[in-house]
């Protein structure tokens, strides 16, 4: 065993140790997890309970309170001196602002504070750049490849939360948006919180998040317009339009109430998803057509002896680039090859091609990865045959 | 332990009950949420939502063959989430009314070689934290992550390398 699986089998052990230790505490010193444990079993037994009295085991299931019993359990614990937790020397109260006691956290993510408000407990979370609405007091999110997730706090008087997406000319999908969880707050647990799911790789790429009471009035809302800074390959498309809405006003008008609507900028509300591919198809189509009057689908020539690499997205082995082959027409040249391809990928980039010539005659079209203008997020391939140029096959990053 | 074998703390009862499955499990994936997020109390509270989704779909999850697997994975992905770990944290705040305190169980040299861990990319973090603190085998790791037993030697042999130079040089930010 080398040096380092040393240290690791070490750092395990003791780890393995220090949580039995807390284990094996009695249930009044060792913090909040053990009670929880027994809770959580006393809630198991009343729901069995509640399911022979009703007859049927599924109830089982259903009867389980949506928000976790084990926190809930937790919550109405009495403060313990002996809890395990690891905030100092990170977390330090900063006392009263706004209204709020207010604590700083660092950690290695950067610094967030927490602000409590006294006697309401609602709990509101803030960025580095301003305090958010209270009512949809928190938003997080993450912007990579894959799936990814918002998480927001909301107060007690929230029954629903509604998100709205903008779209950047790609089409929101449904099966691929879902608010996860909803935890609702309660007498014990005194803020709420959800979790919105959805595939980045899929379209983007802003939200409006909206906290509603039980009539459907919106309590507090807040826009996520700014998150777009994860190295994804369409960040350039990501980052002009997340400006662009971050600019823009209140949508006005019926918004969408579930995932299958999105949003723009001030005025565009879609109310099915066949509404924003139509959208989407027609923002791609008019870019293209610009661009083509413009001659900027072709945005610069080169010479090159391999066709450049085309950059695999952040997760490596998981999210495989995506290849294909074409069976178009031969058309007069090269560049019209490209935009006959293009004109059905709307969700691809309509201008800014970069036209690299191999030394065999054949082209490659490739879109520069703007961290490293020597890779490519897409390459389409042209091949030169008696009558012209055709479209021979593709490779994108999957983002 | 060798290669493919499943580790103990796998082998479980034909159709467990959910108790039981809890009471077993518990620790070890607690641990686990802790070595991948770095927070002791967040950590309580991503093994107990793991664990309340698994008991929430115990019908479908209990007749898996390994549902300690499924509690993994889940708990590994979420620990290392910014967003769930924040949230996760968030709540135990809450929990204990603001309050800051700390008991020191872990020697320096071991949050050094967690914080370690935790700098690594996502799933080079995940196969270590399974392979060293959760003792588990390629093939499992395989299993828990949903990848190719390449793929997990791939990751740990990049987090060593990674961990070597890192913790030699004390950068564990």
């Amino acid at each position: 065993m080398n040096k380092l699986e040393e240290q690791l089998t070490h750092a395990a052990q003791e780890t393995r140790t220090a949580i039995s230790r807390l284990e094996s505490r009695p249930a009044t010193s060792i913090g909040s997890r053990r009670r929880t444990h027994q809770v959580f079993l006393s809630v198991t037994a009343v729901a069995a309970v509640f399911a022979v009295a009703l007859g049927t085991a599924a109830i089982m299931t259903t009867s389980t309170p949506n928000h976790a019993a084990p926190f809930t359990a937790a919550a109405s614990d009495s403060l313990d001196p002996h809890v395990f937790m690891d905030y100092p020397p990170n977390l330090e109260p900063l006392g009263q602002h706004m209204g709020l006691d207010v604590y700083v956290m660092d950690d290695a993510d950067g610094r967030a504070c927490i602000g409590v408000q006294p006697g309401d407990d609602l709990l509101v979370c803030k960025t580095t750049s301003s305090w958010l609405a209270p009512h949809v007091a928190s938003w997080s999110a993450t912007h990579s490849q894959g799936p990814s997730e918002i998480y927001g706090l909301i107060s007690a008087d929230t029954e629903a939360v509604r998100v709205s997406f903008a779209g950047n000319g790609t089409k929101p999908t449904s099966p691929e948006v879902q608010l996860a969880t909803v935890f609702p707050s309660g007498p014990d647990s005194p803020f709420g919180a959800y979790i919105l799911e959805y595939n980045m790789s899929d379209y983007g790429l802003a939200f409006r998040v909206e906290a509603l009471d039980g009539q459907g009035n919106v309590l507090g809302s807040f826009d996520l317009s700014d998150g777009c800074t994860a190295e994804a390959t369409l960040e350039p498309t990501l980052r002009e339009f997340c400006t662009e809405v971050a600019a823009a006003q209140a949508p006005a008008g019926p918004q969408p109430d579930d995932s299958t609507g999105a949003t723009t900028d001030t005025t565009m509300v879609f109310s099915s998803e066949a509404e924003a591919d139509a959208w989407a198809e027609e923002n791609h189509r008019s870019r293209l057509e610009a661009a083509i009057a413009g001659s900027t689908v072709v945005a610069r020539t080169e010479d090159i002896t391999e066709a450049p690499v085309v950059v695999q997205c952040t997760g490596g082995d998981d999210y495989p680039n995506e290849t294909g082959t074409v069976n178009l027409g031969v058309v007069d040249t090269a560049t019209d090859a490209l935009v006959d391809f293009i004109r059905d990928k709307t969700h691809w980039y309509p201008e800014g091609y970069t036209q690299f010539n191999l030394p065999d005659g054949n082209i490659v079209f490739g879109y520069p990865f703007e961290s490293d203008p020597t890779l490519s997020v897409i390459n389409v391939w042209v091949v030169q045959s008696d009558n012209g140029w055709q479209v021979d096959s593709w490779e994108s990053s999957a983002c | 332990m060798k290669t493919g074998e499943i580790p103990a703390t796998a082998v479980r009862p034909l159709r467990e009950d959910f108790e039981s499955f809890y009471a077993r499990e518990l620790g070890r994936v607690t641990g686990l949420a802790y070595v991948l997020s770095g927070s002791r109390s967040g950590a309580d509270d991503l093994a107990q939502d793991a664990f309340m989704d698994a008991y929430k779909n115990w019908d479908k999850i209990g007749a898996y063959d390994n549902p300690g697997a499924w509690v993994r994975r889940v708990v590994s992905n979420r620990a290392v989430s910014k967003i769930r770990r924040k949230a996760a944290e968030a709540r135990a705040l809450v929990r204990l009314g603001g309050a800051s305190r700390t008991v020191a169980e872990l020697s320096p040299d071991v949050l050094a070689t967690w914080a370690a861990v935790r700098a690594l990319p996502q799933r080079q973090a995940q196969t270590v934290a399974l392979r060293y603190y959760d003792q588990a085998s390629i093939l499992e790791i395989a299993r828990i992550l949903d990848l190719t037993e390449n793929t997990v030697k791939t990751h740990l042999l990049r987090a060593k390398r990674t961990l070597t130079r890192t913790l030699d040089k004390g950068d564990t930010r």
